[in-house]
């Protein structure tokens, strides 16, 4: 492979380079889904990390962000990563106890994982352990999914990534018990990881996910997340994911997903951690009279960055889609919102509302909205709004005069506020776990 | 005695426009004084400054409410003295149950009395016990505080809200307003319910038809920002039939 000439190549990007050329894609082209790598490490070191004078990163400049990265993860020992998964927050919530895939370094731990009652609906298998030779259909079509989405971190992931879990449900199963990919870093010094996850959801199955990417120390981690969603025909998938990492962290996570006829996908992104976060959703509606929502509920303070980017395309007809985005911002906190929907032109009757509400609780604080509409039918319905406002006074007055003193009507007031995007996920169980942790969130705040 | 409630040569003025240009005013304990008033006399600001809306500037003046200095209080620790406004325009909570909403205003103001928060059974059967008589059901206690409550609805929630609360100084803001006839009742109804010899209510109304449920020991006229009359409660009478015209010139 040509090394294309750099210019002022940040160390991060060298590290990286140095990484790809370590593994055996970078230095033979060839292995498990190789080719594929290789190509996607010339697209990332053609455009290097993004930053602000690429548009879709104009506000998160990693670039700027990431100069040095940390040394990428090395498998946890048992101990370690056992560690590591007792330490991160028990999600409260009336006997709820998803399935859980336990993500440790980047790596899937079957032996920590607890799959129990999805025998016959849901395979769960490792990439390691299909790199190792397991013939699984669905490692062909690794990839596929994020084909056609041009963006360096998921290029980056698709070059780097060690591990995570390849999923697949069963058509038209239903799944009662909801999955939780869980998260954590162990060990004790700051490390890169780069999870992958792919996702095969069969006509007609309902399943539930939970992604939580959890902090269990202060460490000053980065991640590089990607996860590939198939939502098959009349399928409906409920997808949450909690982002708490260290508030030292940096979190990037790409999701694309493609969404078949008359199935229903609602989707929410809860942002409380991290220093600099990016959650990314490429979703593409592929079927007609498909119902799907986008929501997501955000706070964050001090120096926190929370990036949240959707893209949408309608490419057929009778499409309905909701995007709603909630920020709390504090201190000198920036929330970003950039939501897109492209209708394409023989996508008639489509129906798609994108609302973004920030509530600013600082002066030194910031709220960016990017919306935008590309429509190319000329008979659909979509509309976009932004709003962005402070504490309203004369409901903290109410609230006041009956007797909660102003700090807590506050903190009672904000959470009105999110609760109406962490709702919108349409999952009593799921929401009544993340709003739990929304308002352990507000208590330190 | 001291009177519960002593309002003296109170002035209030919202963006640099006076609206309370003297307001002299006594409420005794377990008295019923009603405000009524034409549109724009000062009313609302009046039952605003006495909860402590920090929006109106209180220039001069002073309320003692047995005997402490209720300006000097914030809204929250008005209401833990036993001061409770019930809103003309009740505000909606999204996301907060209205029963959650009830057992955090009323922990909240006896932490700040320093008693021990009401256990959670105790708790269940006063809210049980209010909300039947105000023909509030079950489902609506767990509904969001107000989202989606018909204006008579938010009114009952008003009155809910006082009889769990149990305040000494109760003031309604046009609680008529937006009521039909079998709503007024039932809100008139718990108001009267609540009367007692240790609970006194300043009644802000425009119309008389209230104070036929509601009967008060007391009628002021407010008119310009002052109390231009005061008289028993056939002044309500005298009212409905004259109207105002004579005050707002007078003023």
């Amino acid at each position: 492979m040509a090394q294309s000439p750099e210019i002022n190549r940040t160390p991060a990007e060298a590290a990286l380079a140095d990484w790809f050329a370590a593994t055996e894609s970078g230095r033979t082209g060839e292995g498990p889904i190789g080719e594929m790598r290789a190509e996607a490490f010339d697209r990332f070191r053609g455009q290097g990390l993004p930053h602000r004078r690429v548009e879709a990163y104009k506000y998160t400049d990693l670039r700027a962000t990431l100069r040095t990265l940390p040394a990428a993860a090395e498998p946890a020992s048992r101990e370690a990563a056992e560690a590591a998964l007792a330490a991160a927050p028990v999600l409260s919530g009336e006997g709820f106890a998803p399935a859980r895939i336990a993500i440790v370094n980047g790596r899937f731990v079957p032996e920590l994982s607890d799959l129990d009652g999805l025998d016959g609906a849901v395979s769960v298998h490792g990439f390691s352990e299909m790199f190792a030779g397991s013939a699984d259909p669905a490692l062909a079509r690794v990839g596929s999914l994020a084909a056609g989405v041009d963006d360096p971190m998921l290029a980056l992931n698709t070059a780097l990534f060690d591990d995570g879990v390849v999923i697949s449900v069963t058509a038209g199963a239903t799944v009662a018990r909801a999955i939780e990919l869980l998260h954590v870093v162990a060990g004790d010094a700051a490390v890169t990881t780069m999870p992958r996850h792919a996702v095969f959801v069969g006509e007609g199955a309902t399943v539930r996910f939970l992604e939580r990417h959890e902090a269990t120390s202060d460490l000053a981690h980065t991640t590089n997340a990607a996860i590939e969603l198939e939502v098959a025909a009349n399928a409906s998938v409920t997808w949450a994911k909690l982002q708490a990492e260290p508030l030292a962290a940096t979190h990037v996570g790409t999701m694309t997903t493609t969404i078949g006829t008359e199935a229903r996908f609602a989707h929410l992104t809860m942002t409380l951690g991290a220093k600099l976060a990016r959650s990314q959703i490429f979703a593409r509606v592929e079927g007609e009279f498909v119902e799907a929502s986008f929501d997501a509920a955000t706070f964050i303070k001090g120096e926190q960055h929370a990036d949240n980017t959707l893209v949408i395309d309608h490419k057929v007809p009778n499409g309905v889609s909701q995007e709603r985005f909630r920020s709390v911002v504090d201190d000198r906190a920036q929330a970003v919102v950039q939501g897109r929907i492209n209708v394409w032109p023989h996508a008639q009757k489509t129906d798609a509302r994108m609302m973004s509400n920030a509530l600013l609780l600082s002066e030194g604080c910031e709220a960016v909205n990017k919306p935008e509409l590309e429509i190319f039918a000329d008979d659909v319905q979509c509309a976009h709004g932004a709003t962005s406002g402070q504490i309203d006074e004369q409901a903290l007055f109410y609230l006041r005069s009956r007797g909660i003193p102003r700090r807590q009507a506050e903190r009672l007031l904000i959470e009105s506020f999110l609760i109406g995007a962490v709702e919108g996920i349409g999952d009593e169980e799921i929401s009544d776990a993340l709003s739990g942790r929304m308002r352990s969130a507000l208590d330190l705040g | 005695m001291t009177k519960m409630l002593q309002i003296k040569n109170l002035h209030a003025r919202i963006d640099e426009r006076e609206i309370l240009k003297g307001i002299d005013l006594e409420v005794g304990a377990g008295e019923v004084h009603a405000i009524m008033g034409p549109n724009g006399s000062g009313k609302s600001t009046l039952s605003h400054v006495l909860a402590g809306r920090d929006e109106y500037e209180v220039t001069e003046g002073q309320v003692l409410f047995n005997g402490v200095d209720l300006l000097e209080l914030e809204p929250e620790e008005r209401a833990a003295a036993g001061v409770f406004l019930a809103f003309q325009y009740p505000i909606e909570v999204p996301g907060v149950a209205n029963m959650t909403f009830l057992k955090t205003s009323l922990n909240a103001q006896r932490k700040e009395r320093g008693e021990d928060a009401m256990s959670t059974p105790e708790f269940m059967k006063l809210v049980k016990g209010a909300a039947e008589k105000l023909n509030i059901s079950q489902e609506m206690l767990r509904r969001p505080v107000n989202v989606g409550f018909s204006g008579g609805e938010k009114k009952r929630n008003e009155i809910l809200q006082m009889a769990v609360l149990d305040p000494k100084l109760a003031v309604l803001d046009e609680t008529d307003s937006g009521l039909d006839i079998d709503a007024l009742k039932i809100v008139a109804d718990g108001v009267n319910a609540l009367r007692s010899p240790d609970r006194s209510f300043v009644v802000i109304t425009h119309y008389q038809r209230l104070l036929e449920h509601i009967v008060p020991d007391v009628v002021h006229v407010l008119a310009g920002g002052r109390i231009v009359k005061t008289g028993g409660k056939e002044l309500a009478l005298e009212l409905e039939a004259r109207g105002y015209a004579d005050f707002v010139e007078a003023a």
